[in-house]
């Protein structure tokens, strides 16, 4: 993100010592700023009114969310989601802070036929956080593929994901078209050259209970992601027939970082966890004493 | 004390036995994994709508000063995570 001029910013309701521990203990290297009496996080009205203030040490926490701006301050985008496990990848982000245009790079090597290339836009999955499956069709020169709105008797380009329990699938985001003027005056709405369709996946897993009852790391290891292309090439002249190519994406899931607590086996350089969780429970003598100012007015 | 009749000292002890203690002696306010989410159903707010101006955020940093994001940031993109905490 430095390298695109792009910034960075984490705010929540720790404390300042919780936030340097933290970035301390994992490397953080960009601003982890502290809203603790939840101004910020009022002002911008989203606080999670759904946590009772009785319930002291976890009041004041937002309904998480990231907001990508502009140059100019304005929001372009932004990533709010009801079940709380899930967050937008890093790459999504930078894609969102970039206008999340296509460039093609380089024109490929020359292709007889349409090649279809998936791949995960990221290093490995992690539970809960959206990375994106992308298809990548090569189109040989010459020929077209088909967006939405598709003439009668052909298909557009799609994929689709074959279903898995575990894989959480969103809606697939295709790029824009080119108009193309055909001899009788209609236009359609093509691909051509490099094209890609970026489908937001994640996986749920994590710490959870195994089967027996027994604390485990589920979803955790190695996977295929499998799908299907469809798609349906024309030329100037002639159309071939709609076509299914399938793919398979082999992939890691990995585990997030659970704070300072859980398996040691994933527990990062200690960032005293516990002495700032004891510092969240003080609240509750806040909570006391402003009850009993009350009470005495 | 509260409006209940209760300490916050004694509120934070009964919290306390709440807690999930692993094998090493951490202490955890949740067992990992089950942190206190409250999933909003249906609509929720979501802050300022895309196309407005996101409004001034002066917080602190990590050593407790005074920190003017959009003053950081200057004319740069930029991409703003509220998330719910770095300690649990």
């Amino acid at each position: 993100m430095r390298d695109a001029g792009v910034a960075l910013y984490a705010i929540s309701y720790d404390d300042p010592a919780a936030l340097a521990d933290f970035t301390a203990a994992h490397g953080i290297e960009y601003p982890l700023l502290a809203d603790p009496e939840s101004e910020v996080i009022r002002a911008f009205g989203i606080l999670n009114t759904l946590i009772p203030e009785e319930q002291a040490e976890f009041h004041g926490i937002p309904f998480p969310g990231t907001y990508v701006i502009d140059d100019a301050g304005i929001v372009t985008s932004k990533f709010f989601e009801n079940n709380q496990i899930f967050r937008p990848g890093p790459e999504q982000l930078l894609r969102a802070a970039l206008g999340d245009t296509f460039e093609p790079g380089p024109p490929p090597e020359p292709v007889e036929d349409v090649k279809v290339r998936a791949y995960l836009d990221g290093p490995h999955l992690v539970p809960g956080l959206l990375r994106d499956l992308v298809v990548e069709f090569t189109v040989p020169e010459g020929q077209h593929l088909y967006g939405q709105p598709v003439p009668d008797g052909m298909i557009a380009t799609s994929i689709e994901v074959d279903h898995d329990d575990e894989l959480i699938v969103r809606e697939s985001r295709s790029p824009e078209t080119t108009p193309h003027r055909i001899a009788t005056g209609e236009v359609l709405h093509v691909y051509e050259g490099v094209v890609e369709i970026r489908t937001p996946i994640t996986v749920m897993g994590g710490h959870g209970l195994a089967q027996d009852g027994e604390e485990a790391l589920l979803g955790i290891g190695d996977r295929v992601i499998s799908g299907v292309a469809r798609f349906q090439t024309c030329d100037a002249e002639a159309c071939g027939l709609p076509r299914t190519e399938r793919f398979e994406v082999p992939v890691r899931v990995e585990p997030s970082i659970v704070g300072d607590f859980g398996s040691p086996a994933l527990r990062n350089e200690p960032m005293h966890g516990g002495r700032h969780w004891h510092r969240l429970m003080s609240r509750y003598d806040r909570l006391g004493q402003s009850a009993s100012e009350e009470s005495s007015t | 004390m509260n409006q209940h009749g209760v300490t916050g000292e004694q509120l934070a002890a009964r919290r306390a036995g709440q807690f999930w203690r692993d094998q090493d002696g951490f202490l955890s306010p949740v067992r990992p994994g089950e942190g206190p989410r409250r999933n909003p159903e249906g609509d929720f707010p979501t802050g300022p709508a895309v196309g407005t101006q996101l409004p001034e955020i002066v917080a602190l940093d990590g050593s407790g000063n005074a920190f003017d994001l959009h003053a950081d940031r200057g004319d740069r993109a930029a991409i703003v995570v509220f998330h719910r905490s770095a300690v649990w």
